[in-house]
């Protein structure tokens, strides 16, 4: 079964994102910032990473280099709200909805998606990283 | 007092007094002593003349005459013009006038000097030489018409100098008013232009040419101020422009940021509303009439998703990402066209847009978004039947910046979009505050309010710059300046313009 580490700072995003895709029938384990998400990804490899860009401590593309280092087969959706909060951490001034989704590219990451999708989104998106 | 007594008037006046008080009684001493002098050697030389006569007649008659005819002699000289006194003192007898008056032996007095002694009679001893006999002829004329004639001059020299007096003191004072009547109107327009009738011209009637001279150096101050005054008041109106149009941007980007804030945290939010709308729809029956509540919220979600969205199409300032050469004429062409097609048929859409390559540095899609925001903007403006939208594009060359000392501004290329309508207008408050993010004068969900903060953002965000002229009741031009691209190669980019974002290239 496709094994699926969600990371989001917000509860409720992180929440409705694993009942989705729990209830699309895969393995999802979801936490709360980036050193969580390194242990974890410690403890269990995970097939597919989804997570939040702007984060407190370790950021999105902190962690997505970190995960494409340690874990290459891994595969990475980035998710992120857009907006210019905290963006200097990745473009001194640059003032982009998708600089966060820029960011996340250069990082490494294999799929962005603009906060808020549908569930139908997330899945399909999902479904199109899963290896064969 | 001191002002009256320091006036220039007053001053001639003084002086010319004080000359005079001490030139003319030293002339007048000294004129009147020459006239007594003169007019007493006249005198004397007159009656000597006469004496010598008499004294002639006397030596040459007949030595045979008798005493009778010598005193005949002697009355004659009494008689005679100012005669008063004659005796002949002979060395055996004395003889005298017989119309002598009575006392004037007694008053004979040795005075041969004329005016001495208030006697007013001047006396002579002349010898004269009878046969063999040498006597002397003693004779005494009056003074009087003499001194008179002297008084008289010198009455008449004293009624002159008053004379030249008076008229010297007249014409100070006409010179003098003559040069201070054209000061104190020089000095009285003067002070009008101080007062800030700036526009009362300094000029003199007076032929005085130092007048004339100071006239026109104070006119010349007076029209450099005039000048200075129309520098300074248009640069201080330039200036109040330009930080109005400061702050209004800055107003812009401070919402803007906000905006784009909020925006990110709205996402976050929808995220859960979204999907935990959907899984309660996929788990509630079909038949549930909880799944309308549930497609409402689920539809007001995605409306929100929107909303959002161009929330942040405006917050990211649309610092654009694929800016290339853009042929703006096309670009405006093909809005208009696309907009024309969407148009209601009670509206004329004309353009006015040149054949030839209008180059700009930018995203074309951004810029076609302008153009359809700005008609649209134009169509609801408009009411009633013979609506009229004119979108025009024309190149204009502008200084770059203002020139310093007296160095031509660096000329720039802009591409000139207008966009007019004949529609409502708007007031200057509103014109004032038409690019603010969610200023919108229409109704409640008529319109987000964004449409033309979205505009100005794209402008910004290409180096250009976004005027509106409004009047209400006649209609709205948008003007928008964008930096021409000085050829087809973006290398050619001037110092100065928007270099291309090598950031954007990354993606």
């Amino acid at each position: 079964m496709t094994y699926i580490l969600i990371i989001d700072d917000e509860a409720d995003v992180r929440d409705a994102l694993e009942l989705v895709l729990t209830r699309a029938g895969f393995d999802v384990h979801a936490v709360g910032n980036g050193n969580e998400a390194i242990e974890a990804c410690h403890d269990r490899p995970p097939d597919i990473v989804i997570t939040d860009m702007i984060m407190p401590k370790l950021d999105g593309a902190q962690l997505i280099r970190k995960i494409k280092s340690e874990h290459p087969s891994t595969r990475v959706i980035a998710i992120s709200g857009g907006g210019n909060f905290g963006v200097s951490s990745y473009e001194p001034n640059a003032i982009k909805t998708d600089a966060f989704l820029a960011a996340a590219r250069a990082a490494g990451a294999d799929k962005v998606l603009t906060k808020p999708f549908e569930s139908e989104e997330i899945v399909a998106a999902v479904q199109a990283l899963i290896p064969g | 007092m001191a002002r009256t007594l320091n006036s220039l008037l007053a001053r001639i006046v003084l002086f010319v007094l004080v000359a005079h008080g001490i030139l003319l009684p030293i002339l007048y001493l000294s004129l009147s002593r020459g006239a007594r002098t003169g007019g007493g050697e006249m005198f004397v030389n007159h009656v000597r003349e006469h004496t010598r006569f008499i004294a002639d007649l006397i030596e040459n008659q007949d030595p045979a005459m008798g005493d009778e005819d010598l005193v005949a002699l002697l009355d004659a000289i009494v008689l005679g013009p100012n005669g008063v006194f004659a005796e002949l003192h002979m060395p055996d007898r004395l003889l005298s006038s017989t119309v002598l008056p009575a006392e004037a032996g007694r008053l004979f007095k040795e005075d041969f000097a004329f005016g001495d002694n208030d006697d007013e009679t001047y006396y002579l001893t002349m010898p004269v030489n009878i046969g063999e006999q040498t006597g002397n002829l003693v004779v005494g004329y009056s003074e009087q018409s003499a001194l008179e004639d002297i008084g008289r001059a010198q009455d008449e020299l004293l009624l002159a100098l008053t004379v030249y007096f008076l008229a010297a003191l007249g014409l100070a004072v006409a010179m003098a008013t003559a040069i201070t009547r054209p000061m104190s109107a020089l000095q009285q327009a003067s002070r009008r232009v101080a007062r800030g009738e700036v526009t009362t011209r300094l000029s003199t009637s007076s032929t005085i040419e130092e007048v004339i001279e100071l006239a026109r150096d104070l006119e010349l101050m007076r029209d450099q101020l005039v000048q200075a005054n129309t520098r300074l008041a248009d640069e201080i109106a330039e200036r109040r422009v330009l930080e109005a149009r400061l702050r209004h941007s800055q107003r812009i980007e401070t919402i803007g940021t906000m905006a784009g804030g909020i925006a990110h945290e709205f996402n976050n939010i929808l995220v859960p509303i979204t999907l935990y709308t959907k899984v309660a729809m996929e788990d509630l029956p079909q038949s549930s009439e909880l799944q309308v509540y549930l497609g409402r919220i689920h539809g007001a979600a995605q409306r929100a998703r929107k909303l959002v969205h161009k929330i942040l199409a405006f917050s990211r300032q649309l610092e654009a990402e694929e800016k290339q050469s853009v042929d703006l004429a096309r670009t405006v062409r093909e809005a208009v066209e696309l907009f024309g097609s969407l148009s209601p048929a009670n509206v004329v859409i004309e353009t006015r847009i040149p054949e030839e390559e209008c180059l700009v540095f930018g995203d074309s899609t951004m810029l076609h978004q302008v153009v359809l925001n700005l008609c649209s903007n134009a169509l609801r403006a408009i009411r009633g039947s013979d609506g009229r939208i004119v979108v025009s594009l024309d190149k204009q060359w502008r200084p770059s910046g203002t020139g310093h000392d007296g160095h031509p501004a660096i000329e720039v290329g802009y591409a000139r979009l207008c966009v007019e309508d004949n529609g409502i207008g708007m007031d200057a408050a509103t014109s004032e505050r038409i690019f603010e993010p969610f200023f919108t004068t229409r109704e409640v969900g008529e319109g987000t309010g964004l449409g033309l903060s979205v505009v100005h953002g794209i402008v910004m965000g290409h180096g250009g710059d976004i005027m509106v002229n409004s009047d209400k009741g006649r209609g709205t031009v948008f003007t928008i300046l964008l930096p021409l691209l000085p050829g087809r190669d973006p290398r050619d980019l001037q110092p100065g313009m928007a270099p291309p974002d090598d950031a954007g290239h990354q993606a």
